[in-house]
This record gives structure tokens, sequence and C-alpha cells, in this order.
């Protein structure tokens, strides 16, 4: 076990090991609720705190969780969490859980929390806690920036029916940057999101191009788990 | 596992079962426990939301502080006409013993993306007071905009009555008749046009015990 893996990087989570942009896990929910700003924060919100506690729940249990059956058990932490989220959702943002849908309980499916359960089995509480926050950050980041681009274009507006976040008085919130009467659907189509995530992932791979190279390619960690996907830029 | 079969159930296979066993119950645990404290916040979230929408449909239940609410099921024979499922209720708005409006609920099975549901709010002289389209699958940008938070296109309804406009004017423009289409979008204003009509048609039908404020009802508890 190397240490960035033990101890995740603050850079990890959010750029180089980045859950969308690098792994590409969690896309459905990524490209369904990225059309505005107010979906992406409400869905990145309730996917990091799903995120954040299975992560420490499998930390927890590490040592008492036979190989075996590993994979049920995250996924039955996760679903665990999932429903908690989508209760607390319904109680106290129910115009929220009607816009997000599906996709709250969906969150049970996304890889990207399987694969962050996985890795959470090697760390210790601390560490694990801080990798879900970043991974749930890494993933929220970029579905709220693609709801920013998404709605801007789409729409011309940007953070758009944020009273169902905030509350009533966050109605005021919308800011029409773009002349009242433009509109361009194609960008709020699924079609709009996925040539934005395109753009957003040659943008992020040419950055990376620019940067030097990190000092010694960080050799891929082969914990006892299986590994996710990790395709970064190989030259 | 394979000694399993000789051994009856092999250890390892007792503790992977039983670490499921008890995470899984604490996990039932913890989702009783979260569902037990939030039970109460859900119901009153739902009722709010449904009752935003009746406001929406019904101004003058809105403003006015007299008034209360009741339902009656929709009649098992109108169910088709109006595509409402089962358990549907039209809220009828009431003020002391008289009913000054009722909401319609309506389903259109032919819009662009799926179905599309909606409440059309009528008062007591067949005049529609308003329509909110409460659930749709049109096309985002174009045919959403049959949504009162996209466009007020749904507002054209409200004022209009059976015979106004005439009842073969109960159209889209395209086909000949007094309600302009969203641009891009005949088939969604078609379908809430036509169901629109199909409420109005159904208050008329059904007129006497929808405004008889004694008709058997299910008193609506004030939220």
């Amino acid at each position: 076990m190397n240490q960035s893996d033990q101890n995740p990087g603050f850079d990890t989570g959010l750029w180089r090991n980045n859950v969308v942009l690098v792994q590409l896990l969690g896309l459905s929910p990524l490209l369904a609720m990225s059309r505005s700003v107010a979906t992406a924060l409400g869905l990145g919100f309730a996917t990091l705190a799903v995120l954040v506690a299975s992560s420490v729940a499998v930390a927890l249990l590490r040592k008492r969780t036979p190989d075996a059956v590993r994979i049920p058990l995250f996924l039955l932490l996760i679903a665990t969490f999932t429903a908690c989220i989508e209760l607390l959702l319904q109680a106290y943002r129910y115009p929220l859980y009607q816009a997000l849908g599906i996709f709250v309980p969906l969150i049970a499916a996304n890889g990207a929390l399987l694969a962050s359960a996985a890795a959470s089995r090697e760390r210790s509480l601390a560490a694990a806690a801080r990798g879900g926050l970043l991974t749930g950050l890494g993933f929220a980041w970029v579905l709220v920036l693609l709801g920013a681009l998404r709605e801007l274009l789409g729409q011309g507006t940007l953070c758009r029916n944020m009273d169902l976040l905030f509350g009533p008085g966050a109605a005021a919130w919308q800011l029409q940057v773009l002349p009242d009467n433009y509109e361009f659907p194609l960008w709020v189509l699924p079609p709009g999101a996925f040539l934005l995530i395109g753009f957003l992932l040659a943008l992020k791979n040419a950055i990376d191009l620019r940067r030097p190279a990190p000092a010694p390619p960080a050799p891929v960690p082969t914990p006892s788990a299986k590994r996710v996907r990790v395709t970064e830029v190989t030259r | 596992m394979t000694d399993a079969g000789r051994n009856g159930v092999s250890n390892a296979t007792q503790r992977n079962v039983g670490v499921l066993v008890v995470v899984a119950l604490t996990a039932a645990m913890l989702l009783s426990a979260v569902h037990w404290l939030t039970r109460t916040p859900i119901a009153q979230a739902r009722e709010l939301a449904a009752e935003a929408d009746l406001l929406a449909v019904v101004p003058v239940f809105a403003t006015a502080t007299d008034v209360s609410l009741d339902f009656l099921p929709v009649p098992a024979r109108f169910r088709t006409g109006l595509g409402s499922a089962d358990g549907a209720r039209i809220y009828r708005v009431k003020r002391g013993g008289e009913i000054l409006a009722v909401i319609v609920p309506a389903l259109s099975p032919s819009g662009y993306g799926g179905p599309i549901r909606l409440i059309a709010g009528i008062d007591r002289d067949g005049i529609v007071t308003g329509v909110k389209v409460l659930e749709h699958h049109e096309t985002p940008g174009v045919g959403d905009r049959i949504e009162a938070a996209k466009s007020n296109w749904i507002d054209r309804f409200t004022g209009k009555s059976v015979i106004d406009p005439a009842p073969n004017r109960w159209q889209v423009r395209r086909d000949g008749g007094a309600f302009d289409q969203i641009t891009g979008a005949t088939i969604s204003s078609r379908a809430v046009v036509r169901q629109v009509r199909r409420a109005l048609d159904y208050f008329h039908d059904d007129r006497a015990r929808l405004l008889d404020a004694g008709a058997v009802a299910a008193p609506e508890s004030a939220p």
C-alpha cells in the first residue's frame, strides 16, 4: 500500500483521479441531472453525503468484512444510506426531491460509490472519510460545472430555481446572463450533455499535458480488493 | 466451499452469513429510525406540495380564508375519458354549503414524450379558473412550455368554457381551433387542449353531483 492510496491527497479525488473526468463513473446521473446548477448541486450534495457515510461505514467494518461477501456488504451499506438520504430529502426538500426524481434512489447504483467503498476497505477511518469526501467533491464540482454550462448555454440563465435547495428566498438568485429570449435547446438535451462532457474531458487532458509530469508516475497500487479502472493520460 | 458438502456448513460460510445478517439488521434498524423520524415531515411536505398545486388553479382558494376543501372520487365511468387513475380525487373548494369550484384531474395519453398529467380548476359556472401540468415528459426547451414554470402558454385556458370558444374550436390553431399551439410542439399542445376540454365535458356531465355540497364526500382535514 503506498502512501497516496492510504491517505488520498487533496489533488487525487478532485483532479488526478477524478471520478468523472478520469474514471468516467456515474455518467448517467451526471448527464441527466446537469441541466441546471440547482439540480446539479442537489444531486452532487446527496451523492457526496452517501459517499462519505458509506466510506466511513466500510472503514469501520473493514476488519470484520470477509472477502467473499465484501461486495454485497458494500452494496447493502450504500443502499441503506441512499434510502436514508431519499427519506431526508423528501422530508425537508420535497420540491428538490421531485426535481431529482429517479436519480435519488439511483445513487445506490452509481459505480463511483462501489469503487470508493472498495478503496475505503484499505483505509483508516479518517482516511476513508477524507477519501469519500474528496471523491464526492470531485463528482460534485464536475456536475455543477456541467450544470452551469448547460443552463447558461441552453437557457441563458444561471442559478435558476435555487429555491429548490435553499427555500423560497433563493428564487431571486436567478441570473439572466444572456438576453431574455435566448434559448438553445441542444445544450439542455442529452446530446448537449455528451458534447460538453467530451469538451471537459479534452480540456482536462490538455491541462494535464501542459503541466510538468508528476515526479515518478505513481505506481498503481494493487490492493487485495479489486481495483477500479484507472485511466490517466499515458504517453 | 467444496468442503461444505462434507462437513456441513463451513466456518467461513457461517462467518460470511453472520456478518451479512448483523449488518443487514443494523441497516434495517437505521432505516426504520430514519423512516420514523421523517414520517411526519414527509406527509406534511406532500400535503403542502399538493395544496400548492391546487392553489395554482383556483386563485380564489388562495386568497379567501373562509373556504375549505373536500374531495370526491372520480366516478368509474368517467375514468377512461379523464384518464385518471383509481383513487384520483376531484377536489372541491367550498364556502359554507356552496361549492365555489372544483379541481378535476386529467391525464392525456397522447403527449409527445408520454402521458401528460394535469389538473383543471373549474368554477361553478363552468369557467376555467386555471390549468396546471403536474407531470409530463415533453421535450425540454420545446414541449415543456406547457409547464407554467417555463412559459405562460397554459394561462390561455383561464376564463374559457365549453361554449367559449365554440365546441368545434376547442383545438389548436393548426387543426382549425382557437388555441395557439406552442411552436414546434403541436402534439404537446394538442394533447393539453384536448384533455382540458375533456375535463370541462366531464364537469358538465357530472355537474349536479359535483356542485351538491351534500354529495358523499370525505371531509379533508385542514393541514
